[in-house]
């Protein structure tokens, strides 16, 4: 019974997802599939002959085992029938897990909202991959989801938790899985989806990864590899890097340290993240592609700081894009006469395949018509530590912070945000600046730092949020 | 208290801009300038060196050719050459752009300022600066320059880096001063050299170097007002020396020092505030309005008698948390913006309150975060009365009820630290410091 078996998936997946307070856990415990070690692949550990899923729990496996899920989802782009059928059945699951989820998440058995919020997070450990195939997968969720929801009127919140997913498991950009099931919707599923994508979802105060900030879906992709740099390059406490060493540390999501509780959403994203590195480190999980060196996992403590300072930094670059969008263009860009600013913006560099995103670009619409050079500022934000600093270390800071934003925001750049005024255009940025938190700087440094900053070509500005 | 002392942060810059730079026809056409610097006396003397905020190396001419043939100049290049002994002297050679045309500038800064009003050295080192203006000019034509107190420069109307247009128009006149030929024309070469001052002197190059006064030590002094006003007048006729005069002994008022006397409970923190603000903050208007101020007093406490006893399971537990948890986080939270907090010494109380009121982390403050922190804080606290003072903790449930015992009064740590995040000013209405000193003054009293 195929359908069964991979409702199986849908059990596990929903009643994690929803939490203890809205359903009892039956489905293969967490910490059974951490201990799984994934054999060699082959088809036969999960279907048969013609893809169908054979086995208890072989849905639930396939998708724990991240390289697995990725290999049957390479087979059925490259057009192999068996792996599409396998991969079929893993997308009605989700399918049907995303529409369950939008209404028991608002149905009798969760009155309590947003305390019965879907903990998306917990997605992250039972289907870990962020490959290609994992991605995919969470884009059929959400959309069923954020679907099913507004059909049945959910809450913002509600609609909020999808972004949750997001962060700790994959960039998604909403509304992006197939137009040929708008198609085949009802007229007023389709008007949802639509009006679902139209416009950044409404989040509410909720908690992303454990952190605490109010983001628009398309931002998630930002902040996603903003946070994946400042793990990278934190110095704070590590585990040991020895696998034999690191295993011993091993995090539990039933067990959390003393004083936090078990379903608070940053233990549970630091077990995810614990157990992501893991497997990165051993080599069941493919590399992030960048080639960086892959560090062992922080402790929670370092773990848990990271995510406050960072949730400190996003809350800064929020309140600079305010004070632009409101007041602060006219001090700050005074010779622009119709600002539109906009953040986290991403550029497509010359000589460079990644994007870089942007903390804040400012487009004067009145240089935009024909015949006219439009006029374009780059911001980037920064919250440095001066304390104790010597003036030449603070000098030397502002020097390869303007450096730094020079050749990620100056030059000559592409805009590849649909929508935008200057969506697909190749610019000239007029100016690059600069903008420090200004909290904790004396005004004599403030002085001395702006003295020197036109001679790294960067207009620098300090803001106190 | 000495002047250095009230305008502690206080320097000395000297900054000489070109429209030339010799950075685009290679490192040969900047050895002059370096040979300049070189020939700076030993106490001024740099000898490290960083190229485009590269890492810091040991000066020499040749390393820094090697720098400049592995990354040959873009139109930003910046050498920076450093002292490793005080004072702390940073001297720059930069290449750079303004409006879409070639600058370069050369400049100097020494830190403290009080290093150029040493007895017996003033006048001595005052010529060095002449000097290597002299020995740049003659190597680099200069479009403008000027050397001057730093704090002076940035209360002055001049708007430095703001306006580089040229001919740059004359704002005030400072200790040094250079006009290129742009300025020299604008203003009339006859009109320039008549200026009354101490030193007057064409360079190579067509620009001409101007003193107020033998050295930039007394710039505040009414002399050298007097100089300043009477230079500025004669090269703006518009301006009344009355008023000119006003203004600039107004600026030296700043520089004039009065005494803190702040409560001291707190006087550690509004010192270390006043210092922070600085000449440049308004220092002086600080410390009179703060030298009227009191604080409430300490209400965060309870006879030792009617101290609640402890209600948690586990005390040892209990007091684990507070000490290693929560006083951890607080560490973990602030380290970076309060170093102090790593040394775990009795200075770091101080330091902590005043990052928490300058900061307004009483303001900003999510629900959540507060949360996280009056327990972080409060244990800090209880960590000090118990570590310092030989306190002992008597743990409760509701954090607000936990106490420190010291000789006949249980102190509230947790209860301070949820006054003091209240709002903007709690940090100081309701500081850590206040209570540990209160604490102390009455254990004292106590054990006698």
């Amino acid at each position: 019974m195929p359908r069964a078996l991979s409702l199986a998936l849908l059990v596990l997946l929903s009643s994690a997802l929803l939490g203890g307070t809205c359903s009892e856990s039956e489905a293969v415990p967490l910490e059974e599939l951490q201990r799984d070690v994934a054999p060699a692949f082959a088809y036969s550990l999960y279907c048969d002959e013609g893809g169908t899923l054979v086995g208890e729990r072989s849905a639930v496996l396939l998708v724990y085992r991240a390289a697995h899920l990725e290999r049957v989802y390479a087979d059925s782009r490259a057009g192999n029938p068996r792996a599409q059928a396998l991969f079929g059945q893993l997308e009605n699951a989700m399918r049907a897990t995303g529409t369950q989820l939008a209404r028991q998440s608002e149905g009798i058995a969760c009155h309590s909202l947003p305390a019965c919020v879907v903990q998306w997070h917990k997605l992250d450990e039972f289907m870990p991959s962020r490959g290609e195939g994992g991605v995919r997968l969470r884009q059929v969720m959400a959309d069923s989801f954020s679907r099913a929801a507004k059909l049945q009127h959910v809450s913002n919140t509600a609609m909020a938790a999808v972004l949750d997913v997001l962060l700790v498991g994959t960039v998604l950009q909403r509304g992006m899985v197939g137009a040929a099931e708008t198609k085949a919707a009802s007229a007023e599923a389709k008007a949802a989806a639509v009006e679902a994508t139209a416009g950044p979802v409404e989040a509410g105060r909720l908690a992303v990864a454990g952190l605490e900030a109010r983001l628009a879906a398309e931002e998630l992709a930002v902040v996603e590899v903003r946070l994946a740099e400042e793990e990278a390059l934190a110095t704070a406490a590590r585990h040991p890097r020895q696998l034999e060493a690191l295993a011993r540390h091993r995090p539990a999501s039933s067990q959390p340290p003393s004083g936090v509780e078990t379903e608070h959403p940053r233990w549970t994203s630091y077990v995810a993240y614990w157990h992501r590195r893991y497997e990165e480190l051993t080599g069941t999980r493919p590399l992030p592609p960048k080639g960086v060196e892959v560090k062992p996992p922080l402790t929670w403590e370092s773990y848990s700081t990271l995510l406050s300072r960072f949730q400190r930094s996003l809350e800064f670059q929020r309140a600079v894009t305010r004070w632009l969008q409101q007041h602060g263009s006219r001090k700050w860009l005074p010779e622009m006469k119709q600002p539109l600013v906009t953040d986290n913006m991403g550029l497509k560099l010359k000589g460079r395949a990644t994007p870089v995103y942007v903390d804040q670009i400012a487009v004067d619409q009145a240089t935009l018509g024909p015949g006219l050079r439009p006029s374009v500022h780059t911001f980037s934000n920064k919250q440095r530590n001066f304390a104790g600093k010597t003036l030449e270390e603070a000098r030397t800071q502002l020097e390869l912070d303007a450096r730094e934003a020079q050749a990620k925001y100056g030059g000559e750049v592409e805009v590849r945000r649909p929508g935008h005024p200057l969506f697909g255009k190749k610019v000239r940025v007029s100016r690059t600046h600069l903008v420090y938190d200004g909290t904790n700087l004396d005004l004599k440094l403030k002085e001395a730092l702006l003295q020197r900053a036109p001679l790294h070509n960067v207009e620098l500005h300090f803001y106190v949020p | 208290m000495s002047p250095d002392e009230w305008d502690k942060s206080g320097d000395f810059h000297l900054d000489l801009f070109s429209s030339i730079r010799p950075f685009d026809e290679g490192f040969e056409a900047l050895e002059p300038l370096l040979a300049a610097v070189e020939a700076l006396s030993a106490e001024l003397r740099p000898d490290r060196m960083r190229h485009n905020g590269g890492r810091k190396l040991k000066y020499s001419r040749q390393k820094l050719r090697e720098c400049f043939r592995v990354a040959p100049s873009d139109p930003y290049t910046n050498i920076m050459l450093v002292r490793s002994q005080p004072p702390e002297v940073i001297v720059t050679l930069s290449g750079w752009e303004h409006d879409s045309r070639p600058m370069s500038s050369v400049d100097i800064s020494i830190s403290p300022f009080s290093f150029l009003r040493e007895q017996g050295q003033a006048k001595r080192r005052a010529e060095q600066f002449v000097s290597f203006v002299r020995a740049v000019a003659s190597h680099l034509p200069l479009s403008y320059g000027v050397g001057h107190s730093f704090t002076d420069l940035c209360l002055s109307t001049d708007p430095r880096m703001k306006d580089l247009s040229t001919p740059r128009p004359i704002y005030e006149a400072f200790w040094l001063n250079v006009y290129g030929p742009a300025m020299v024309q604008a203003v009339g070469r006859e009109r320039l050299l008549s200026t009354p001052a101490f030193l007057m002197e064409e360079l190579p190059g067509g620009a001409i170097l101007w003193l107020t006064r033998p050295t930039p030590a007394d710039f505040e002094s009414e002399e050298a007002r007097l100089a300043q006003a009477r230079a500025l007048v004669h090269l703006r006729p518009e301006l009344s020396l009355d008023s000119t005069l006003e203004r600039l002994r107004l600026r030296s008022l700043e520089f004039s020092p009065i005494s803190m006397e702040f409560d001291p409970d707190v006087a550690d923190i509004l010192r270390l505030e006043a210092d922070f603000q600085g000449v440049l903050g308004g220092k002086r208007k600080f410390v009179e309005r703060f030298n009227r101020y009191r604080p409430p007093a300490v209400s965060e406490w309870l006879p030792a008698s009617q101290a609640p006893a402890p209600d948690v399971e586990d005390v040892q537990a209990a007091i684990k948390t507070y000490e290693e948890l929560y006083s951890e986080q607080l560490i973990a939270l602030f380290h970076k913006d309060v170093p102090q907090l790593m040394q775990g010494t009795l200075e770091a109380l101080p330091h902590l309150d005043r990052y928490l009121w300058h900061a307004g982390w009483g303001r900003r403050l999510t629900h959540e975060q507060r949360e996280t922190l009056v327990p972080a804080l409060g244990a800090f606290l209880g960590r000090y009365l118990v570590e310092v003072l030989g306190g002992r903790w008597l743990p409760r449930k509701k954090l607000e009820e936990a106490a420190v015992l010291v000789g006949d009064r249980a102190w509230l740590p947790f209860l301070r630290a949820r006054h003091a995040l209240q709002n903007q000013e709690s940090p100081l209405d309701f500081s850590c410091s206040q209570l540990f000193l209160t604490a102390q003054r009455l254990a004292r009293a106590h054990a006698h």
